[in-house]
């Protein structure tokens, strides 16, 4: 097994959930991943006793032992262990809970692909910043913006130190709160503006110091989406157009985060529940059409597993195509996902 | 495809794949005509012509559902079947066990990218 296989736990109590979940994450991480669900937390916690679990993803309301109660259970037991809560009613006081209780991340249940995409984006970051303490490495294509939002919704604490054509600042962050920028003689929003819409350069994390003044009030979602504001509206008023800040990070270390390929981006998905029938399209020019193909794969799969002992299928890759497809399948229903090409 | 064709085609199947390292191999040559090439014991079904036959209806039908491409790898519980496609339509299945090294993958990749390519 490759030394960067990560292994994802899924726990959920909604079966079918789980299972869309778990197909879309072994095939968005192009089988990088080995994603593993459990029902029950009776499960989950036999599972962890097995396996060498990276990254943990739980459901907040279960039966008999809800979210929270799990997450304290774990966090006593593999403090070590990547833990998300998701919930489909996401409020503040759910929020402390789960964040007080060990998660490094709540968020919303999932109910479109785009909120899947988003929730494997926010795994593979997770992933990806494993084991990171004082980690300094590459994060191509990355922007400023998206690190700070990881690392507020984490409650990290931390110093991010930017560097670009001469320009150098830090942006201070305590708990998941933005509290302090500077850059150059230049500190607060006006800081944090310039920092943020920096076409490029360098970013390196380090440990939290405090600064030497707070100089940022307010919601990090505020301060971000003002800095953006103000960037678009010196673009509009004539100013040389800025790209998205994209940071190019030289890697010094190796470590993780570096051998980490990019997730590839879904372009279609279908999902049909057990009886053939499409749950959900997205994306996809013909539903039925895809619902009729992977009916024609179990077929033809129960039909070879009538003859010779292969068991029943669990998905087909189809290579040697411009993009990535694959279908997957269950007890419950079949995926059919085409994405950007595999890695590599 | 000629005589001399196919027979290229089998000749070269049959010293490509060895058994132990794959459980059967078979297909279909570019004039419809069957072919395989070993068996396990638990494979023997595989010997049939007609199990190729069927296994490439099933595969023009999944075509005709837009569901095709040069390779596939197929992932069952215990087995993997690798499928490849020449475009003057002969294919290959090869059986290998579910778990196999990743060298062995790689080897085995190559050879159906071979098989497409062979003249």
């Amino acid at each position: 097994m490759s030394a960067d296989r990560k292994t994802v736990l899924l726990v959920d109590d909604d079966a079918q959930f789980l299972e869309v979940l778990q197909s879309l994450a072994q095939t968005a991480s192009g089988e990088i991943w080995n994603v593993l669900a459990a029902q029950t937390t009776a499960l989950a916690l036999t599972t962890l006793q097995t396996e060498k679990v990276d990254l943990i993803v739980i459901d907040l309301r279960m039966p008999v032992v809800d979210g929270v109660q799990f997450l304290q259970l774990i966090q006593r037991k593999y403090p070590h262990v990547k833990k998300i809560i998701l919930s489909g009613h996401v409020d503040g006081s759910s929020r402390n809970a789960a964040t007080q209780a060990g998660a490094e991340l709540v968020l919303e249940k999932p109910v479109t692909p785009e909120g899947f995409q988003t929730v494997l984006a926010a795994l593979g970051e997770l992933l990806r910043w494993q084991n990171e303490e004082g980690f300094r490495g590459t994060l191509r294509r990355v922007g400023i913006e998206d690190v700070i939002q990881m690392e507020c919704l984490s409650r990290h604490s931390l110093v991010l130190e930017v560097s670009s054509q001469g320009s150098r600042g830090r942006i201070f962050i305590r708990k998941g709160e933005l509290i302090h920028a500077e850059c150059g003689d230049t500190i607060g929003e006006a800081a944090l503006q310039q920092l943020l819409a920096l076409s490029g350069g360098e970013f390196r994390h380090t440990a939290f110091d405090e600064p030497p003044t707070r100089s940022l009030e307010g919601s990090w979602e505020f301060l971000v989406m003002e800095a953006a504001r103000k960037r678009d509206e010196a673009a509009s008023m004539g100013a040389e157009p800025e790209p998205l800040p994209v940071a190019e990070i030289e890697t010094t270390a190796s470590t993780e985060a570096g051998t980490q390929p990019p997730l590839p981006v879904v372009t279609e998905l279908v999902v049909c529940g057990e009886d053939g029938d499409v749950m959900h399209a997205w994306q996809s020019a013909d539903p039925p059409r895809r619902a009729a193909a992977l009916a024609l794969l179990v077929e033809c799969s129960q039909r070879i597993g009538a003859t010779v002992p292969v068991g029943s299928l669990e998905r087909v890759e189809f290579m040697g195509l411009p993009e990535r497809v694959v279908a997957r399948f269950s007890g419950q229903g079949a995926v059919f996902v085409r994405g950007t090409a595999e890695h590599g | 495809m000629n005589s001399s064709a196919n027979q290229f085609l089998l000749s070269w199947v049959e010293g490509t794949f060895s058994l132990g390292e794959v459980l059967v191999v078979g297909g279909i040559l570019a004039d419809g005509s069957p072919f395989r090439h070993g068996a396990t014991t638990e494979f023997v079904a595989c010997m049939e012509d007609a199990w190729w036959i069927s296994l490439a209806e099933a595969l023009d039908r999944l075509t005709a559902n837009d569901c095709d491409a040069p390779r596939s790898m197929w992932v069952f519980e215990k087995a993997l079947l690798w499928i490849a496609k020449r475009v003057d339509g002969a294919w290959i299945g090869v059986f290998t066990p579910r778990e196999i090294s990743d060298a062995d993958r790689e080897a085995l990749h190559s050879r159906l990218v071979e098989f497409i390519a062979l003249p």
